[in-house]
């Protein structure tokens, strides 16, 4: 409570509440870039921030970074083009949304639930920091890996009606992840010569292109407009929503502080899980995948939440879990400071200005929010030659600048290509999108994991929280596939459907 | 006989048999673990091909029970993919130019082309559209975000 009160004393600062809300405004420019991730929109700043002070320079990266995580949603929702890699997970019902003319209320329930997942995450990071990171640091390559398998579970349901398919789809994606260099040997692997193969393929770009690319050879291939247009202003949930978001955002909440404080895990992983975990929860299960509001508001209070609790690792030990901790690791050493628990005795006042600041930016995120969102559906109301015509320089545009590569440009326009056929056979892109993300922490870890024990299998059960996140993926798995063949069972019992 | 799901199957096999014959030349390396880098490979692919050969399978199965051919789930697909493939030709005509023509008037001609492909009007209102399009883009991407976008050889 001492710490809550004397957060209360920073709050006049104009310094920190100018970097605050700049750091936000900037933060979802990058963010709703398509290729732009949070880490690159806060590296552009990293210049500026050396002439500034210390507190105001490490709030307005931080901010960034909160700013990055929401706007990703805002192209998600409205041109079914994730911005960050965890709003892949709000792209299937925030775009079915858009498509029903609701483009208002899905903006709306993604920033109340970004600014509730900030809260949230911002609450965790202050109260519980000290017991957080030490979680953090109980996690070995075998907890890792059975993490990875939890996150695969979910696949299971995330299949659609066909698990074939969906299974299909997830091999998929983990193939493609083994493509680049060997995590243990160092041998390259499948890369057929290429130098810009050798670090892999970046999941952005099969995401675009799966979600994006696939969008616009869809539309290009119909003649007709048969969108329904959107009134151009951002419509917040009523009351009876809001007690429906209730669940979806505390499985969000607890799922994103939980995944947040892990180096290495991420916002996609606490998307993925708390999107599945809200469809397993819901009493509106049939809604999921057609538009339902709790299929954004899980995913986006998840990877809000993860904004903040990623500071845990990275305040607490100096470990940077991602790329945009990295930066703000960057930030931090620019100014002489040295994350870890010295810091908390040392620089005290920091860390209380970072905490005043990145509450004052989760509560800008809610104005500036409001804010922007007319222009942005106005720009999706326009007529659709232009309006796709655009969205396909904006990606082609966003894909070059992730690494200035027009070879990056092809790997997303054939993974375009992998989407239409996918979406012509009816292949789920969710576990794609997941076995790509998840590919590479499973085989790293698992060998890994292997290598330390001497090849005994054994050290994943004898790992207590390995044993545990096993076990829970074998439930969540099992249970899946029991109500799959219940629901199958029923279906036979009543006669063919449709 | 070929349904949907019967060419997904036959897709996936195809591709899991590619796969998994390239895992099969990966070089071994005197620092791998007992797994090695063709370890995952090798079961990624075998398991591609039998989900394949299963889901085969199941719309075989499925057509004979329902003793009918599923030809109109094919119905008009044709000309849908050739009009996709042809919005698929502006973006790699946009790669092979751009190096070029430099950014900023390649990404104005992909405006102009896919405005039209789409069936919009090709007139002073496109051209204007493309420019301002053009001009939004490259302020935010090199000015904004100081992407050094391709400057072509003008």
């Amino acid at each position: 409570m001492d710490a809550l009160l004397s957060l209360l004393s920073h709050f006049s600062d104009i310094n920190l509440i100018l970097a605050a809300t700049l750091g936000v405004v900037w933060g979802i420019i990058g963010g709703a870039m398509p290729g732009i991730s949070p880490s690159i929109t806060m590296a552009l700043l990293l210049p500026f921030t050396y002439a500034l002070q210390p507190s105001t320079a490490i709030v307005l990266l931080a901010s960034t970074y909160v700013g990055a995580e929401y706007g990703g949603s805002i192209p998600a929702i409205l041109i079914r083009t994730p911005g960050t890699n965890a709003a892949a997970a709000t792209v299937t019902d925030g775009y079915e949304m858009n498509r029903q003319g609701k483009a208002g209320l899905a903006l709306g329930i993604s920033l109340y639930s970004g600014v509730i997942g900030s809260l949230f995450g911002l609450f965790l990071l202050v109260m519980l920091s000290k017991p957080l990171a030490s979680v953090a640091l109980a996690f070995t390559p075998p907890a890792y890996f059975a993490l990875g398998v939890l996150g695969l579970s979910v696949i299971v349901s995330l299949s659609g009606e066909s698990l074939v398919k969906g299974l299909i789809a997830a091999v998929l994606g983990l193939m493609i992840a083994t493509i680049g260099t060997d995590p243990v040997s160092g041998i390259s692997r499948f890369t057929f010569g290429s130098s810009e193969l050798l670090s892999g393929i970046k999941p952005i770009l099969i995401m675009v292109g799966l979600f994006a690319m696939s969008e616009l050879l869809v539309q290009a291939s119909k003649l007709d407009d048969a969108r329904v247009k959107t009134a151009p202003r951002i419509r917040f949930p009523d009351n009876k929503l809001k007690k429906r978001l209730v669940l979806p955002q505390a499985i969000g909440g607890i799922l994103g502080g939980f995944e947040g404080v892990m180096p290495g895990a991420g916002g996609t992983v606490a998307s993925f899980m708390s999107y599945n975990e809200a469809k397993r929860w819901s009493r509106f299960k049939s809604e999921f995948g057609h538009g339902s509001p709790e299929g954004i508001a899980a995913p986006e209070t998840a990877n809000n939440t993860v904004a903040e609790t990623a500071l845990v690792p990275l305040l607490s030990f100096g470990i940077p879990g991602s790329n945009s901790t990295a930066i703000l690791l960057g930030g931090f050493l620019i100014h002489g400071l040295v994350p870890g628990p010295l810091l908390f005795t040392q620089s005290g006042d920091i860390i209380q200005n970072l905490y005043a600041g990145l509450f004052i930016a989760a509560i800008s995120l809610l104005f500036i929010g409001m804010a922007i969102m007319p222009a942005c559906i106005w720009m999706v109301n326009r007529p659709r030659p232009y309006l796709n015509a655009f969205i396909f320089a904006l990606i082609m545009s966003g894909i070059y600048s992730i690494n200035n590569s027009l070879f990056d440009l092809s790997i997303m326009l054939f993974a375009g290509c992998i989407g239409f056929f996918m979406r012509l056979l009816k292949f789920p892109f969710l576990p794609t999108v997941l076995g790509l993300v998840l590919g590479f922490m499973i085989e790293s870890n698992f060998r890994r994991s292997l290598v330390l024990s001497g090849d005994d299998l054994g050290i994943f059960v004898d790992d207590r929280i390995s044993l545990v996140l096993l076990s829970l993926a074998t439930i969540f798995i099992i249970g899946s596939l029991s109500k799959r063949f219940i629901h199958a069972l029923f279906r036979k019992d009543n006669g063919p459907q449709g | 006989m070929f349904s949907r799901d019967f060419v997904g199957g036959l897709a996936a096999v195809v591709t899991g048999s590619l796969y998994f014959f390239l895992s099969l030349n990966l070089r071994s390396s005197a620092l791998a673990d007992s797994v090695g880098p063709a370890g995952l490979p090798k079961i990624l692919g075998g398991l591609m091909i039998s989900l394949g050969l299963i889901l085969c399978a199941q719309a075989l199965y499925r057509s004979i029970k329902s003793n009918r051919l599923e030809t109109n789930e094919w119905h008009g697909q044709g000309r849908r993919i050739l009009r996709a493939f042809g919005l698929l030709c502006l973006g790699v005509g946009y790669l092979l130019l751009v190096k070029t023509l430099g950014y900023a008037l390649s990404i104005a001609i992909l405006l102009a082309l896919v405005a039209v492909y789409q069936g919009a009007s090709a007139n002073w209102h496109l051209a204007a559209i493309a420019s301002v399009g053009a001009g939004t883009l490259w302020a935010i991407f090199v000015l904004l975000l100081d992407v050094p976008m391709p400057s072509g050889i003008f």
